[in-house]
């Protein structure tokens, strides 16, 4: 049976939560990445198919064409301000987003900026929407930044996100993650942070993202649990890296590749 | 002749006019010290009082509903306290809701140090960028050249009261704009929803540090206070924190309302969230 808890959030609860487990991660072998791969083959795609736990949570109902807005691309900046303060190179987050919204901007004036990339549409912003893109990373990095402050164990803030290429499937997994709370290398939890409120297909999310974040790792070794925060709700939820949550987590990808292809031949029809 | 052309021009007649003496208006307070305040006198961080104060709305819910539940959630939003002074909830007019969103986008970018140069185009700007709401993307397209200018002049006027009246903000204190709070009651049978201007200052020091900001655009009364309540319960719950302070600032008057959250405050607002859900629960 799968398992999620459930907490209010608070520096107590997520501390709780990020202590190293008394407990052996799964890890994916070969045979399992094999097995993996013959799933998703076994549904066609004219497209390259890229799945999230986003696609999982929200099945086949995902709305318009993704387009940049500040909203959207706090995560990215927010993020990579906190990791700047969080190594040293930057005092305050708001210095790291300058830095990152600088490097960003640089990056697109010497042509290094693929047209629809995040540089790319930052170039092209009115200098006051540029100032809104830093207010919403501000936002977002002070508020991860005010619910991790306390953490006890050694934590960091990945430079991206996992990504495994599923062979021969047309099929590119992406698992979120914004901070990885890591005392060694066998005891690793990941901590995803979220907008809004939970839903029902929340903890079926967390699972997806612990899966791929175990796929995206060359040993194949899961982390020992995925934190979900909600810092809008003040919720936190956990999903152990057992064998069955990530079985789980697998089975919910397949299954969302299954409804967009649905999706797409209803709209064909 | 001469004496009745001097009439015609003068306002004064001459010999009649004194010297006077201007005195320079007193120095405004500025939010960002009325935000931060005295940090030797800050109290020591409550950790207690949100525990409590979310059994009191849920017994109060509990009251109301007899342990039924709802087919869909009920939503409470600060709109439902102001209806408690008012007696409807009111509609504002789409240029007086403009304003409102434009000048919350003003505080935004100043918030994070941005240098204005000229208060309504940056602020549209900036609202073109977060892919508005239909509604009223619409209602700004439809404006009349006339009603945009007025809009134009209006948020102008109101930034330059947000930009006197708002001082330096330090990094260092984390400014958070345009903070969203959900909130579940009665297993998610009432939805308690809130959007703060500005929040700065840490809710994991030891002694009380977050202070809540709102730009209101027009004159200050009884339901700005309830709000300012609101968005203290609503913080308090979500972080489980008390904060500091709430602080508004009018920027059609240029007045500031400033309070020292305490468990009485936090009282009086759980009291008018109960009021409010007990009024929309039996509405069908």
């Amino acid at each position: 049976m799968t398992t999620l808890q459930h907490r209010r959030l608070s520096n107590d609860s997520l501390n709780d939560f990020v202590q190293p487990l008394d407990l052996e991660p799964f890890v994916f072998s070969g045979e399992h990445r094999l097995r993996i791969a013959e799933n998703f083959r076994r549904i066609p795609s004219v497209e390259h198919r890229r799945l999230t736990a986003w696609d999982v949570e929200v099945g086949a109902a995902r709305g318009t064409a993704f387009a940049w807005t500040p909203a959207n691309a706090r995560r990215v900046i927010g993020n990579a301000g906190l990791r700047r303060v969080v190594s040293d190179r930057a005092p305050t987050c708001l210095i790291g987003i300058h830095d990152e919204v600088d490097e960003l901007l640089l990056r697109a004036a010497t042509g290094y900026a693929r047209p629809g990339s995040l540089p790319h549409w930052l170039s092209s912003l009115h200098h006051a929407a540029r100032g809104l893109v830093i207010a919403e990373a501000m936002t977002w990095a002070s508020v991860a930044l005010d619910a991790l402050r306390d953490i006890a164990e050694p934590w960091l803030v990945p430079e991206t996100d996992a990504y495994y290429d599923v062979a021969a499937a047309r099929t590119s997994l992406r698992g979120r993650r914004d901070v990885i709370v890591a005392s060694s290398n066998q005891q690793r939890i990941v901590v995803r942070i979220r907008s809004g409120l939970p839903t029902k297909s929340s903890g079926t999310g967390l699972r997806s993202d612990l899966a791929i974040d175990g796929l995206a790792r060359p040993d194949g070794a899961v982390a020992q649990r995925i934190v979900g925060l909600w810092p809008d709700a003040g919720l936190v939820m956990a999903v152990d890296g057992t064998e069955i949550n990530v079985r789980a987590g697998v089975r919910s990808l397949v299954r969302a590749a299954v409804a967009q292809q649905r999706k797409s031949h209803r709209e064909v029809a | 002749m001469l004496r009745s052309r001097l009439h015609d021009t003068r306002v004064t007649a001459p010999r009649q006019s004194m010297p006077m003496t201007m005195t320079p208006t007193k120095e405004f307070p500025r939010i960002a010290e009325i935000l931060r305040g005295d940090p030797a006198s800050r109290p020591p961080s409550d950790r207690h009082t949100a525990a409590g104060l979310r059994a009191n709305l849920e017994d109060a819910l509990y009251l109301v509903s007899h342990g039924r539940r709802r087919s869909s959630p009920l939503l409470i939003s600060p709109q439902d306290l102001r209806a408690t002074f008012t007696g409807v909830v009111r509609q504002q007019a789409p240029l007086g809701r403009l304003r409102g969103i434009l000048v919350a986008e003003i505080l935004r970018l100043i918030a994070v140090g941005f240098v204005i140069t000229d208060p309504y185009l940056d602020a549209v700007a900036a609202w073109m960028s977060t892919r508005p709401h239909p509604e009223s993307k619409l209602a700004f397209d439809q404006l009349e050249p006339d009603e945009r200018a007025r809009l134009a002049t209006d948020v102008t006027a109101h930034s330059v009261v947000l930009l006197q009246h708002f001082g330096h903000l330090q990094s260092t204190w984390n400014p958070r704009s345009s903070v969203s709070i959900i909130q579940h009651l009665g297993g998610g049978d009432v939805i308690v929803r809130d959007r703060i201007d500005l929040v700065v200052g840490s809710s994991s020091s030891l002694h009380s540090s977050v202070a809540l900001f709102d730009v209101i655009t027009g004159p200050l009364d009884n339901s700005s206070e309830a709000v300012l309540n609101y968005h203290a319960l609503l913080e308090t719950l979500r972080t489980g924190v008390v904060p500091l302070r709430v602080v508004a600032l009018s920027t059609a008057t240029g007045e500031v309302l400033r309070h020292d959250v305490t468990t009485s405050l936090l009282q009086q607002a759980a009291t008018l969230v109960s009021e409010s859900i007990a009024r929309k629960w039996s509405k069908p």
